[in-house]
């Protein structure tokens, strides 16, 4: 009985000893942590930790942790994508490759869980972090603490996902975890329960973290900033967090209803007592469309930064893209129905949403014209982040036309489900998403650690990257027209697939070579960041504010609260001063800054704490993390003094010594 | 919802607020007198009802959220509301169209 | 400068938590959605009909909006500078809130005692979690009402009060808001 309490459904059976994968991978995953952890204690940084990183509310600090969580779910999420490349290679006739198929379901669940919530929404949310303040003049976002909050709900949802590799089993039932088969009759295990704990904890953070960047952007704007003297990635960022806040709710309950249904035995979405497996379907595709948007939007928004910045020409058409964005913001909530176009809705319900899905490239295509405007009799440089731009423009192009391709009813039909399907997405999200990630990487990369990452290493991991992706990636189209499903982890030899799959597996090859280019190049330049230094804070010759504070920036961002009034305010400023204006010397004033606190970590690790005794049906483990984590919410709402005030003698003090390192 | 003056608003709020109760309830008391004494029925019903909840609707705006075009702070609620009412509109009334032709497939 | 400063604060706190609230409310209206599509789907067992016993939800819905009014006036009487009026105004919000939780539990009670589950069809498990996770809501609002009574009281929160008093009664409209649709939908739609 009280073992039952204790332990629930756990036991050592939960880990698979036998399968030498699994049993590889969560030994790499523990040597990591033991030398990461090793090395803290070993340096006696253990304070330093806590202090600077694990209770910082800055959100240039917790900009870096999120991109950190994206790159480590980035190898993982890719080798998921190389395993399955490596099993439909070789799994051919008699050939049963080295997955069996209850494993392989994971691997590609995994893959397309860790990608988009853990990597993409990561790796976006950490940009954006960072970013975002600076660009409009502020020096903090609105809500600190909740910043805080909402990383470590990420984190501990992305370790669920880890430690479901080695304790218990993941999901086998797709990203989206489609009824009945992720109800408990079809999925008794517990790696659906993993699956919606991770998501319901980081969607939490998500979901607070798109509500703290809105209310940041609408009221902490620089005096003189109105909405259209923004920069054109924190419209993007705006638009995008509308598109969480919006859609998130619609995810959470969702998957919480799921949860009903294992949990409490309920029947929204079982196939009897009443349920109705096309709800969730419906509902979740709701999330899922936007959810793509507030991926490439950020995206979209680097790219307009890029461009402006390497072609030395103000973005053309400014108001255009705004509208286009919000345009794209608007219509992204009516298309969701083409995720499903053949389950049933019939010919009338079908054609709405088929020319919706075709509205919605109008705008896009307005702003790929208004991004070449912007480059054409500009002074153009060909940096890192000019090479990724090219490349989304051509391959997220491609991606785009086949998706417009598929929202016309009749060709989904055919090739809905297929490889073809995949090959779309994959242009799209890669050729958009992770190429507009990649190109705000290397721009930001100086503003964020005073140094340029290694220019040559940047520009083979972009060919290996494009041309990777295409070998990879082509051939699925060709596959998906010839008839292949997607997750399948075996086939015939007379289906004529195999050559393809060689080839695709070739691709993810070259990929890897890019990332691996990638990871030498950031090994090299923290080698080399002393010749590599930004002095100046604008190693790009910017147009936007970031680029007018030191890099790194001090922790208050701004000294002195910058007055806009104009777009692209400090490349204006730069031409005044080139042309012999006056530079009037800053008048400091004390500052308020939020204090650091431990809450948001603690209710991140017990959340996650929580997470995992409810997967494993752990009574009192729960109950205990339950209890505790509302403690720590009335500790924080008990807490009267959040801020602190940072002294004249402070500021003046701090900058001198950026001054004093950016004139050397 | 964010008062700059402090003790005319309070009577201001006061009185904004004990109206509003006044007519919310009278609307809940006439909604529920039409469905219990079955004085409407099939659509009229349904569109008596929807009326009954708009007017709640714009009583909860008016007289307790108080939300208006005057000040900034109170337009920009309002346009979040807005918004947000739009795009319940689109994903509630899409869903349920969606779902009852599914339905309507699959039993036909 | 500091009467600026947290008139800022208060601004900006008060319109994060309106946006919260919107989100509260996306999830309400995807519950709502969800129940309509299941409505029907009673699995052979008791539909709405059955289950709807009008005057008890009439004291319901008195209760929200009473309780809702009881914060209102409780904030309106801390612009006016009486405190004693504040805190008896939220301890009667509490009371209609509670009793609000205590029929919504009582329902469930003599539901589940004869033998009507939220196991049993599509129907019921969409009935029980849209009231349910309403009545969590009020629950929230109640647990809120005690930390600010004992905040109140409290000298070092005295900045804080009137930014923590108009997010509660923004979240009690945003209740009165929902049981209205709830009402509505559920119960006078389905009463047919």
């Amino acid at each position: 009985m009280m073992e039952q309490l204790i332990f629930g459904k756990l036991s050592l059976d939960a880990i698979p000893y036998h399968n030498p994968i699994i049993m590889g991978a969560g030994a790499f995953m523990a040597l990591v942590a033991t030398v990461v952890l090793g090395t803290i204690l070993y340096l006696k940084k253990v304070k330093w930790i806590w202090t600077e990183w694990l209770t910082s509310v800055d959100h240039k600090k917790i900009g870096i942790m999120y991109l950190i969580l994206a790159g480590i779910m980035f190898l993982r999420g890719f080798s998921d994508a190389v395993m399955m490349r490596l099993q439909q290679a070789m799994s051919v006739g008699t050939n049963m490759g080295y997955l069996p198929p209850e494993h392989y379901d994971q691997v590609f669940t995994a893959h397309g869980v860790i990608m988009i919530f853990f990597m993409a929404m990561s790796f976006v949310f950490g940009l954006v972090n960072i970013i975002v303040p600076e660009q409009i003049g502020a020096r903090d976002v609105a809500f600190p603490y909740l910043n805080s909050l909402s990383f470590w709900l990420t984190l501990s949802g992305a370790c669920l996902v880890m430690i479901s590799l080695v304790v218990g089993d993941f999901a086998a039932t797709g990203w989206l975890a489609y009824p009945p088969l992720s109800e408990l009759k079809y999925s008794p295990t517990v790696g659906v329960d993993y699956y919606l704990w991770a998501l319901t904890l980081s969607g939490i953070g998500t979901l607070i973290g798109g509500i703290n960047i809105f209310v940041t952007i609408l009221r902490m704007r620089c005096p003189g900033m109105t909405l259209m003297k923004m920069p054109l990635f924190t419209w993007s960022v705006l638009c995008s967090m509308i598109l969480v806040i919006v859609s998130f709710p619609v995810l959470n309950i969702t998957l919480f209803l799921l949860f009903l249904d294992r949990f409490m035995g309920m029947h929204f979405f079982t196939s009897d007592f009443g349920g109705n497996p096309m709800l969730y379907i419906s509902l979740i595709w709701t999330w899922g469309h936007p959810e793509v948007y507030i991926l490439v939007l950020p995206a979209f928004g680097i790219f307009s930064e890029v461009v402006a910045t390497f072609s030395k020409k103000p973005l053309f058409g400014y108001t255009a893209m705004v509208w286009a964005t919000a345009a794209i913001t608007v219509l992204s909530f009516t298309v969701w129905l083409h995720h499903f176009f053949t389950m049933g809705a019939g010919a009338d319900v079908n054609s709405v949403f088929g020319i919706a899905t075709m509205i919605i490239s109008v705008p896009t295509g307005v702003k790929v014209f208004n991004w070449l405007a912007t480059m054409y009799r500009g002074r153009v440089t060909f940096a890192t982040p000019m090479y990724w731009m090219i490349g989304f423009l051509i391959t997220f192009t491609i991606g785009g036309m086949t998706g417009v391709l598929m929202s016309v009813p009749g060709v989904d039909f055919q090739v809905h489900n297929s490889v073809f399907l995949i090959a779309h997405f994959h242009n799209t999200i890669i050729g958009g998403v992770v190429f507009g990630l990649f190109a705000g990487y290397t721009y930001w990369f100086p503003k964020i650690f005073g140094f340029k990452l290694h220019e040559r290493l940047g520009r083979w991991a972009f060919w290996l990257w494009i041309t990777g992706f295409y070998v990879a990636f082509m051939p699925l189209y060709v596959l998906g027209l010839m008839g292949m499903t997607r997750r399948i982890s075996h086939y015939s030899v007379e289906s004529g697939y195999h050559p393809y799959l060689i080839v695709a597996a070739i691709g993810a090859g070259i990929i890897l070579c890019g990332i691996l280019c990638q990871v030498v190049q950031l090994v090299v330049s923290i080698y080399q960041r002393d010749s590599n230094r930004d002095l100046t804070g604008d190693p790009w010759d910017g147009r936007t504010l970031e680029w007018s504070i030191a890099s790194p920036p001090p922790f208050y961002n701004f000294a002195v609260t910058p007055v806009v009034q104009e777009r692209d305010q400090f490349w204006a400023d730069k031409q005044k001063r080139l042309s012999g204006a006056a530079v009037i010397p800053p008048r400091y004033e004390p500052l308020h800054m939020p204090k650091n606190t431990s809450i948001g970590f603690l209710m991140g690790v017990i959340g996650g704490v929580f997470g995992f005794a409810m997967v494993w049906d752990m009574a009192l483990l729960s109950m205990v993390s339950g209890v505790v984590l509302l403690g720590c919410a009335l500790a924080r709402m008990f807490n009267a003094h959040i801020d602190y005030t940072v002294s004249v003698e402070e500021v003046s003090k701090t900058e001198m010594k950026h001054l004093v390192g950016a004139s050397v | 919802m964010s008062e700059h003056c402090e003790k005319t608003c309070g009577r201001k709020l006061l009185t904004s607020y004990i109206w509003g109760f006044i007519l919310s309830v009278v609307l809940v008391l006439g909604a529920y007198f039409i469905v219990d004494q079955s004085l409407l029925s099939g659509k009229a019903l349904y569109v008596a009802l929807g009326v009954f909840l708009v007017l709640q609707m714009l009583i909860q705006v008016l007289f307790f959220l108080r939300l208006n075009m005057a000040t900034e702070d109170s337009r920009w609620n309002l346009i979040v509301l807005l918004f947000t009412l739009l795009i319940i509109f689109v994903v509630v009334s899409g869903s349920l169209w969606i779902m009852y032709e599914l339905n309507y497939n699959m039993v036909n | 400068m500091n009467e600026h400063h947290a008139q800022e604060v208060h601004a900006k706190v008060t319109f994060g938590f309106w946006t919260y609230l919107m989100t509260d409310l996306i999830m309400f209206a995807t519950l709502v959605a969800t129940y309509i599509v299941l409505h029907n789907n009673v699995f052979g067992g008791p539909g709405i009909q059955e289950l709807t016993n009008l005057p008890y939800v009439l004291i319901q819905t008195l209760l929200v909006l009473t309780g809702a009014f009881a914060c209102r006036v409780g904030l309106a009487s801390f612009y006016l500078d009486c405190r004693k009026k504040t805190a008896a105004w939220l301890v009667i919000s509490l009371a209609f809130a509670v009793a609000f939780c205590w029929t919504q539990y009582h329902q469930f009670d003599v539901l589940l005692d004869m033998g009507i589950s939220y196991q049993n069809s599509g129907f019921l498990s969409a009935f029980f979690t849209l009231l349910a996770i309403f009545a969590v809501h009020v629950m929230i609002a109640i647990f809120w009402t005690v930390i600010l009574l004992i905040q109140f009281c409290l000298p070092r929160f005295a900045g804080l009060m009137k930014t923590r008093l108009t997010c509660l009664s923004l979240f009690w409209s945003f209740l009165s808001i929902v049981w209205l649709v709830i009402l509505t939908v559920v119960y006078l739609m389905g009463a047919l």
